[in-house]
């Protein structure tokens, strides 16, 4: 990992086209300004987490049980 | 009537199996890239996604239309771009399901929908932005409220 000391308002540079400005730090928060083209993805990374844990709770594993899960659950649906 | 075995799923009674790519795989599994669409005309709005290279992978997937008044998919530039997609009429958009213990508290992601691009089988997990549909949107509406973290918010 490279590690960078920046001062409020310095910018990183990544790329061509990312740039990072460090706009303000109080304490454990620090706000950042990104610029970045459009089909650059920024996220916060919890998100993408959460997202993840709840891909990996989703997976039903081997498909031991779903012949009785599907039809409830169909069934749930179609009494909802 | 739908006859899942426990050992092979060949044995699926299906009408359709149809194999489909995600390029960078789900989110969080990015190993997980190519899989079977398994459906069933007596299963609808519900199909399954079975990993082709993991088999013991499978997600259960549902129509979020079916289950969310007026959802809302917005599929950006970039990512119409990555899956080919020149028509929406193309595009089939299907919501991970995730069945609890109890299936009353079954729940669906609609933050972030599996997009697939029926006419060349190209797949991926997308992110909405803008909204805030839940990760965790309750499927069964009047079932008895459980106790559970908060809702994910879209970050902003």
């Amino acid at each position: 990992m490279l590690i960078l000391t920046r001062k409020v308002n310095e910018r990183v540079i990544i790329g061509s086209e990312v740039e990072i400005t460090i706009l303000k730090v109080s304490r454990d928060k620090v706000k950042l300004g990104i610029k970045a083209p459009e089909s650059v993805m920024i996220q916060r990374n919890e998100l993408l987490q959460s997202i993840g844990q709840e891909n990996r709770r989703a997976a039903v594993g081997p498909l031991n049980g779903l012949e009785r899960l599907l039809p409830a659950l169909r069934q749930q649906l179609q009494g909802a | 009537m739908i006859t899942f075995s426990k050992e092979a799923t060949e044995k699926i009674a299906v009408d359709s199996r149809q194999i489909v790519t995600f390029n960078s795989g789900l989110i969080g599994l990015p190993q997980l890239k190519v899989f079977a669409l398994i459906e069933d005309e007596e299963s609808l709005p519900i199909r399954l996604l079975q990993c082709v290279s993991t088999p013991e992978f499978v997600f259960i997937v549902i129509n979020p239309f079916t289950i969310y008044p007026n959802y809302d998919v917005e599929i950006s530039d970039e990512d119409a771009a990555e899956l080919g997609v020149a028509s929406a009429a193309d595009v089939l958009v299907l919501a991970i399901v995730t069945v609890p213990e109890d299936i009353r508290f079954v729940t669906a992601n609609l933050l972030s929908p599996i997009v697939i691009n029926m006419r060349n089988k190209r797949a991926k997990q997308i992110l909405l932005s803008d909204t805030d549909y839940p990760i965790n949107y309750r499927v069964l509406r009047d079932a008895p409220v459980e106790r559970r973290s908060g809702r994910l918010q879209v970050a902003s």
